[in-house]
């Protein structure tokens, strides 16, 4: 029997509002405090929004990640942060992490990043980014090989991920993973990052999931399929669905809804790529996601996308 | 012909009395104000003094201000020059405000705190009216040196927007990434001939000898260089003016082979930021000038103003690191008469203080650089 289920896939975008928090923050005309009632405002609504939509996991936002490498590379010894690089194929940048030397654990990685204490129990969705994509993503001054700096990272992650498990609880951890699809890898690094994927996600209990986004999720099959995750996540705005269906993925997660583009999906449409893909495949799990993170909308734009999800999955149910 | 004309990219910071108007900034501008030869002085300084302005009083100031800008050029000895944006709020937005079609949603993030108001295309574009003629006809009455004008090309416009409505049409393909590459490459397409090209008309008509297209956002998806390609020589086909292409930022090998399609004379690049600031003119002391080796094998007969000044810096290049830069980019070009002495980028980001002194030795590290050549 097919399961028919939704939940976004990265940062929500922050309020014009909260933008102009953050700079008051940084020009210390706000205390920390005043910025954490602000984000803590933002953080009720979103989750209040995704539930709302009925989503299977729910994320708390992601207000204080200025980017997704951000908060591990500001709290793991051995990294510093450098000047701006471009996010991929977009308009946005994020800070680039340099590994001046093997990297180790200060203290709690996230602890000031997360509010999973707003989520309803069980359903908080983490999302970090893969090793390979945070690795690939900073200029390694350490002299340490590629191999070395993957398990590392996913040693140190897996430490936090397991003390969160057992603090708060989680529904879903979802790795990030653009880079391993933004351009086509030889198969030695496609076997390596899966075996530090599995190291970084080993002894965690919640539904495991691996997300590609910017790129052809083509690039990484029929490897990924090894992956020791539950869920494959695609960005179906870079991967051709109909050629998706040529591989067996037992748990799918269809990155259907454009997260990087305010038209709003005509619901008619998606259902009509979606039963062209059931046609083809049964899967025991589907799920219906943003291409990748919200955040590249305005507030009320991921708003309506996320309640989008809700009808999708709906109609979608009434059908199968 | 004058070997290395110097010229500037574009912006400036707001000149001092567009900001709040206080006894400081009163002081601020007439200091600039008589240090640059600003005419009519004492009538600007009085408006500053009124304890409210009307709405005639603000249009005089934005005239002041660009008048300030187009003085500041000339009197640090540029070449070519412009009235450093003083009219424009910024590059997106002010265009898409002339723009049916189109319609603003509000801000996104580009990284940390900053963001800027971003909106979609909800149908063809049509121009309401060309938005760069009434600054341009005040700047070519004031200015005493050639006139560059900037706008932002079609393909920057259109990737900085949302898509509303063209890739409406392409929904039925299979392929995600056809059906993006189509639409975008409508939606440009429509930008060039029915947003820019008018504009350039307009702006040609008037007596613009000089265009500036600026498409900074074009490396950010390297597959869709042919799509500005295009819309570039779309928007200037016919067109009876020099054109520069500005790019800053970028990768720039991801232009090539493609820019040797493109109708233009000039491209303006950044690469001081990415040299060094010791002096020399080999390989090592100037990495930021190796891409016109690119330049010198695939587009010989296009001038290139090479930034030579840095403008995220208030590091004041010296002349002699000026002098090195343009010496040097002669040499790996080939062409000295092909090199242009220019900023990397618009000096928006800089104080009024230090991008006069960066200004002033652009000129004479150009003039340093002309005297070894002869």
């Amino acid at each position: 029997m097919l399961e028919i289920n939704g939940f976004v896939t990265g940062a929500y975008p922050r309020s014009e509002e909260l933008i102009k928090a953050f700079r008051k923050y940084f020009k210390k005309e706000i205390s920390r405090e005043e910025l954490k009632k602000k984000i803590l405002d933002e953080v009720k609504e979103i989750v209040e929004v995704q539930s709302t939509a009925g989503l299977k996991y729910i994320v708390d936002g992601m207000f204080e990640w200025h980017d997704l490498l951000r908060p591990v590379a500001e709290n793991l010894s051995g990294v510093e942060i450098n000047g701006l690089a471009r996010w991929f194929d977009n308009n946005t940048f994020y800070k680039k992490p340099i590994i001046t030397r093997n990297i180790s654990s200060k203290d709690s990685i996230l602890k000031d990043y997360i509010y999973p204490e707003i989520i309803p129990p069980g359903k908080w969705k983490l999302i970090l980014p893969d090793p390979y994509t945070f690795i690939s993503l900073s200029e390694n001054r350490s002299g340490l090989k590629l191999d070395q700096l993957l398990f590392r990272y996913a040693e140190l992650l897996n430490e936090e991920l397991v003390e969160l498990e057992i603090e708060y609880g989680i529904g879903q951890v979802q790795l990030s993973a653009p880079s391993l699809v933004w351009s086509k890898l030889d198969e030695d690094t496609l076997y390596l990052v899966g075996d530090a994927v599995e190291e970084m996600l080993k002894n965690v209990k919640a539904e495991k999931m691996i997300h590609f986004f910017f790129g052809d999720g083509l690039n990484v099959l029929p490897h990924v399929l090894e992956y020791k995750v539950d869920v494959l996540g695609f960005d179906l705005t870079r991967t051709n669905l109909m050629k998706l269906a040529e591989y067996d993925i037992e748990s799918i997660a269809l990155g259907i809804i454009d997260g990087r583009n305010s038209l709003i999906e005509d619901v008619e449409v998606v259902l009509k790529k979606v039963e062209k893909y059931l046609n083809k495949k049964e899967p025991r799990l589907l799920y219906i996601t943003p291409s990748c993170d919200l955040e590249f909308l305005t507030p009320e734009i991921a708003r309506e996308k996320t309640i989008l999800i809700k009808r999708i999955v709906n109609a979608l149910r009434e059908i199968f | 012909m004058k070997l290395f004309p110097t010229q500037e990219v574009g912006s400036l910071s707001r000149a001092p009395f567009l900001k709040k108007i206080t006894l400081k900034t009163i002081e601020e501008t007439k200091a600039w104000g008589e240090k640059l030869g600003v005419e009519d002085l004492d009538r600007l300084l009085s408006i500053l003094e009124k304890e409210k302005l009307t709405e005639e009083d603000t249009k005089i100031l934005y005239d002041y201000a660009s008048l300030f800008g187009i003085r500041f050029f000339e009197s640090a000895g540029l070449d070519v020059v412009w009235d450093g944006e003083q009219k424009r709020i910024e590059m997106y937005e002010h265009p898409l405000r002339y723009v049916k079609g189109f319609k603003f949603h509000g801000v996104v993030k580009v990284w940390d705190a900053e963001f800027y108001r971003k909106g979609a295309f909800i149908d063809r574009p049509e121009l309401i009216k060309p938005y760069h003629l009434e600054e341009f006809l005040f700047v070519k009455s004031k200015a005493r040196r050639e006139v560059k004008i900037p706008l932002t090309g079609a393909y920057t416009l259109a990737e900085w927007s949302f898509d509303e409505y063209y890739i409406k049409k392409y929904s039925d393909l299979d392929d995600p990434v056809e059906a993006r590459l189509r639409a975008k490459e409508d939606m440009t397409i429509d930008i060039a001939e029915k947003i820019i090209r008018p504009n350039i008309i307009s702006l040609v008509e008037a007596g613009a000898k000089r265009i500036q297209i600026d498409e900074p956002a074009v490396t950010s998806k390297p597959w869709e260089v042919p799509i500005m390609i295009d819309a570039l020589n779309r928007s200037v086909k016919g067109i009876n003016a020099k054109i520069t292409l500005h790019i800053c930022y970028s990768d720039y090998t991801k232009l090539f082979p493609h820019i040797a399609e493109a109708k233009i004379h000039q491209v303006s690049i950044e690469c001081a930021n990415r040299d060094t600031r010791e002096l020399g003119v080999n390989d090592e002391k100037r990495p930021g000038y190796a891409i016109l080796d690119y330049f010198r094998e695939y587009t010989p007969w296009i001038e290139v103003a090479t930034g030579v000044i840095d403008v995220h810096t208030d590091f004041i290049e010296p002349p002699e690191l000026v002098r090195d830069r343009l010496l040097y980019a002669a040499k790996k070009h080939g062409d000295p008469s092909k090199i242009i002495a220019c900023n990397d980028c618009g000096l928006r980001t800089r104080s009024w203080e230090v991008a006069y002194r960066k200004e002033e030795n652009l000129v004479r590290g150009a003039e340093l650089a002309r005297k070894i050549m002869s």
